[in-house]
């Protein structure tokens, strides 16, 4: 066993806190006061190397193993970068161009990596139905074949970059008799007649990215948009998991390590009878708490993205763990980071306010902590049970 | 051109707080993130834009141990083709004519045409830059915010008191030390990164450079650093609390009674 | 990065749950009464050195050794947590001490018997209270006459009643030692074992150090005090966390498979969510401990000045999530989980012990949090 990083590893992590405190930090509380997109930001992570991070350089990518991308989505995170713009990042970079480029064929990859790897174009991905949530079999989107184009029917909800994506990686079923193996993946783009996305939604947390629902009437597209073959698209939706344990979950943890930065900060400056409230050992305890919280999560996450750079399949249990532990066990620390700062806590300008509200979309999101535990007890019951 | 960049490894003040040591004569160190210096990045930055525009070289050295050869390799990974460590025991404790001298000695042994340095690092001394230039007998311009290359000969505008411009001409080689402002510093990528790793930077001590280790380092020193203090807090010092909006308010509120702002 | 340890690990520890197992089901040391619990003790103790488990960290610094030590340590509190306390926060800790602090004749006297599980050891620490962060040793040596005259008195001694060699913490010149005082020292009296809570299977009893005459050659020290503290501490912590580990495991084990074995309204019990979640909540929990603790030992092997924070997070939320873990255990376990001597019952009484012996999880977070505050701005 061995938890260190190495020293390219570091060395970038050190890079993207430094990138990241001097031209995206700085804009983050007003679009997430205001509920807007951060255009600007978005296209300097592109221009910094981040949004196609993970992807090959022919494309204008980084070729960084996983673990070198969650360290950088961590280290957004730790930076003080709100959660609605690494959630921007993460569906766009892990659910849409990485989905283009693990399915998608030579001329896929050619038209859409470049500008999704960019930030010229905005990625999405759309999964979720207002009735079809962590019950993919019951998705109802249609895509019809129909000649040399497919046509679709249906609603997407959830859909995170769905108002100002360019770009979107749509499942619907081709064969909805088949359930599961009737899904298929199709590249949806912005434009499209047919295709149209509601206002986006007003949220807890996550502000700054854009979430609305998306219709499809008859909206018709090129046969060569469909991403792999008629059928695949419930394992492709199922490979994005294997990011969604790892790399969007990592901003979290880097999250709480700022707000843990920021509460010491906190409570070595304010005084209060005389002492800062640092030295009350009740404030003691809370700091604590966070920096257990901190540690735990990113152990269990640098796991999830330790087996995919071995190249192995997703350890479903591991994962499940990693996402329900991140979700659930968040709560009470960061809740407390919270209460730390009193009434500062509560408004805007200090921060730890808004990271507590961006990590209550870590239960929810991506599946909800009782998927989790539904997944995990499943696996459990399925192995021999003798104490060895 | 041929440039060689003088940086240093110095403690990342955006993430740590600096505490003094009890002992006084230093900071605590331990458990200290390092980054490269601010004003050296600008150096290296402005270095590696002059020989994209006018071909040649850029090098990057720095004297340290071994935990200081990352910041070289940041350099490289940001564009500098070349890094050298200057690392021995006896240089350490070496004070800013210590440290101009083991650079001096490398410069003999290696020639460039232009030597940069940030106009100061952690210690606010900004004395290495000067000095190395006086024992190399070269030119010297400092808080240089500007280059125009002349063939044999540069124009550079120093940054003056109250905002003022100084043009100066200057011949080569010689040596500026460099203010922020002069450009804006490319940020390093994973590729960079990946390319730094893979080069090989020398590391030179006393021998190789030819020093004789009694002239630097702690014994060579003749500046030596008594202690370091929080100064005592003084009287009239009013706090400002509440959000941005409140203190802003009281500030002005407080200028205006000063009579500072009408 | 590597999150697997090497097959040659593996096999290790897979042989070390054989032994132990085996052990546990011919001894049943978790229920031992009377004379069974010392002979349990040394009959184990010989087992284990005969495997590379006594010696671990000990055979001068091999790599990984309080990893190893870490994920040994789980598998064999899994089948005995209370011997392996005894084995580990007894014997193990006096080795250690030998190791950090004592002489070359101290070592050459006493480490040979200790790893051949030939002599049980125990370490006096505890005094009024059982955490001594806060307060001075009232245990003194003096000298006289060229010897060392020792008084005091030592609660919560582990191994107290059978232990064969006792290193007592005191003050020596107004700095820390350790008093080395063999068994039938005139003057040492080890009291009766009390009841406790929970670890029934280990024995623990007061210690009465009345002018117990040491020669120099039995002290290691004096020394500094937060030095013998750490390094004390840090071992027992150690122990601690691997120790809650193996409750977590036993005690997850048992309420799955009952909870896969047992029928109600005509279906397994997991079959109901409130059981199967809570199942899940366990496994996440413990895996999470799991990995938290590999860390910290993890770390205590490459860079051990870094270790402290880490150790006391694992301490911290293995000891917690052990009490969680075996308290849903119960709750799944219903009417069978509170008869006693089942191991959740065990686990659940036994993780008490862990959130307030080695360094407390009060102290802990004192600690976690002064890192905190430390090195941040």
């Amino acid at each position: 066993m061995d938890f260190a990083f190495t020293r390219e590893q570091t060395m970038f992590k050190k890079e993207v806190l430094r990138f990241a405190r001097k031209e995206i930090v700085p804009r983050c509380r007003e679009h997430d006061l205001k509920e807007t997109f951060d255009f600007e930001s978005f296209r300097a992570l592109g221009e910094f190397g981040l949004l196609g991070l993970h992807l090959p350089e022919a494309y204008g990518g980084g070729g960084a193993d996983v673990i070198t991308t969650v360290l950088a989505g961590e280290a957004l995170g730790e930076a003080g970068v709100d959660g609605g713009l690494t959630l921007s990042y993460g569906a766009h970079a892990f659910l849409c161009a990485d989905t283009i480029y693990v399915h998608g064929t030579a001329a896929q990859r050619e038209k859409y990596l470049p500008k999704l790897i960019s930030g010229e174009w905005i990625g999405a991905m759309a999964l979720s139905e207002p009735d079809a949530g962590s019950d993919v079999a019951s998705l109802s989107t249609t895509a019809e074949r129909k000649g040399e184009t497919y046509v679709l029917n249906g609603t997407k909800m959830w859909i995170t970059n769905g108002p100002i994506a360019d770009v979107v990686v749509v499942y619907a079923k081709t064969a909805p008799e088949l359930r599961h193996a009737g899904i298929s993946a199709f590249i949806v783009e912005q434009g499209t007649p047919g295709f149209s996305a509601g206002p986006p939604l007003v949220k807890l947390g996550v502000r700054s990215s854009q979430t609305s629902e998306l219709v499809f009437r008859n909206c018709e597209i090129p046969a060569d948009n469909l991403l792999g073959a008629e059928g695949q698209g419930f394992l492709m939706a199922l490979q994005t998991v294997e990011w969604d344990r790892c790399a969007l979950l990592a901003p979290i943890v880097g999250g709480a390590e700022y707000a843990l930065q920021k509460s010491a900060r906190y409570a070595k400056g304010r005084v209060q009878f005389g002492r800062p409230i640092a030295e009350f050992q009740a404030i003691k305890h809370k700091l604590a708490d966070l920096r257990m919280f901190v540690e735990t999560a990113r152990t269990l996450v640098y796991r999830i993205a330790w087996c995919k750079d071995q190249g192995r399949p997703l350890n479903h249990l591991e994962a499940a763990v990693a996402k329900l532990f991140v979700g659930d066990w968040s709560l009470k620390p960061l809740h407390d980071a919270m209460v730390l700062h009193g009434g500062y806590g509560f408004i805007h300008e200090f921060d730890v306010e808004r990271i507590f509200r961006d990590s209550r979309l870590a239960p929810i999101g991506g599946g909800t902590s009782e998927i989790q535990k539904k997944i995990i007890s499943k696996l459990m019951s399925s192995q021999a049970g003798t104490i060895r | 051109m041929d440039i060689l960049v003088c940086i240093k490894n110095v403690p990342d003040t955006s993430a740590e707080e600096i505490e003094i040591a009890d002992d006084g004569t230093d900071i605590v160190r331990d458990d200290l993130v390092y980054t490269v210096n601010e004003w050296d990045n600008y150096a290296v930055e402005e270095a590696i834009r002059i020989r994209d525009r006018v071909g040649g070289s850029v090098s990057v050295v720095t004297v340290g141990s071994e935990e200081d050869e990352e910041a070289l390799r940041r350099e490289i990974a940001m564009g500098a083709d070349a890094g050298f460590l200057l690392s021995d025991p006896a240089f350490e404790g070496s004070d800013g004519a210590g440290i101009a001298s083991i650079l001096e000695a490398f410069v003999r042994k290696h020639p460039v045409d232009l030597v940069l340095t940030g106009a100061q690092a952690d210690d606010e001394a900004g004395q290495v830059g000067g000095m190395l230039a006086a024992r190399l007998h070269l030119p010297f311009a400092s808080l240089v915010n500007r280059i125009d290359i002349r063939e044999d000969r540069l124009t550079v505008e120093r940054e003056v008191d109250g905002g003022n411009v100084e043009v100066v001409d200057i011949a080569l080689p010689c040596v500026l030390s460099i203010q922020t402002g002069i450009n804006e510093p490319r940020y390093v990528g994973i590729r960079g990164i990946r390319k730094a790793a893979a080069v090989h930077i020398p590391v030179l001590g006393a021998a190789e450079l030819e020093i004789d280790p009694a002239e630097v380092g702690r014994r060579g020193a003749r500046v030596l650093l008594e202690s370091l203090f929080v100064p005592a807090q003084g009287e009239g010092a009013v706090m400002l609390e509440g959000s941005l909006g409140q203190q802003v308010a009281q500030l002005a509120a407080a200028l205006k009674t000063q009579g500072v702002i009408r | 990065m590597n999150y697997e340890f090497d097959a040659e690990a593996k096999r290790f520890f897979d042989a070390l749950s054989q032994m132990v197992h085996d052990f546990s089901l011919e001894r049943e040391p978790e229920r031992a009464l009377g004379p069974a619990l010392e002979a349990n003790l040394r009959d184990l103790l010989e087992r284990l050195a005969r495997t590379p488990y006594l010696a671990l960290g000990l055979d001068g610094g091999a790599a990984g050794a309080a990893l190893r030590a870490m994920r040994a340590g789980e598998v064999f509190a899994t089948h005995t947590p209370s011997l392996f306390l005894a084995v580990e926060t007894g014997t193990r800790r006096v080795a250690k001490l030998l190791e950090a602090f004592g002489t070359e004749g101290q070592r050459s006297a006493w480490l040979p018997r200790l790893l051949e599980g030939k002599r049980v050891g125990a370490v006096a620490l505890s005094e009024g209270a059982m955490n001594m962060e806060n307060d001075e040793f009232e245990t003194e040596g003096r000298r006289e006459k060229g010897r060392i005259v020792v008084h005091g008195i030592k609660h919560f001694v582990v191994n107290g009643p059978v232990a064969d060699l006792f290193a007592v913490a005191g003050r020596l010149d107004g700095r820390a030692a350790v008093f080395l005082l063999e068994r039938d020292t005139p003057g040492l009296v080890a009291g009766e074992r009390v009841e406790t809570l929970g670890c029934d299977g280990m024995t623990c009893s007061m210690l009465e150090l009345n002018g117990c005459v040491v020669e120099p050659d039995g002290v290691i020290g004096p020394m500094e005090r937060q030095r013998l503290l750490d390094t004390l501490l840090r071992w027992e912590d150690l122990a601690l966390v691997a120790a809650s580990l193996g409750l977590m495991h036993a005690a997850l084990e048992t309420a799955r498979t009952f909870a896969n074995l047992h029928m109600t309204g005509g279906k397994p019990l997991v079959a109901y969510q409130e059981v199967a979640f809570k199942l899940a909540e366990m496994l996440a929990g413990y895996q999470a401990a799991q990995l938290l603790a590999y860390r910290a030992a993890w770390t205590v092997d490459v860079s051990p000045r870094q270790a402290g924070v880490l150790v006391s997070c694992a301490k911290v939320f293995c000891g917690e999530t052990a009490e969680q873990v075996a308290s849903s255990a119960l709750q799944v376990l219903s009417g069978d989980g509170y008869v006693s001597g089942n191991p959740a019952e065990r686990a659940y009484r036994a993780a008490r012990y862990i959130q307030i012996a080695g360094r407390s999880s009060e102290l802990s977070r004192m600690k976690i949090a002064g890192d905190v505050l430390g090195r941040r701005r």
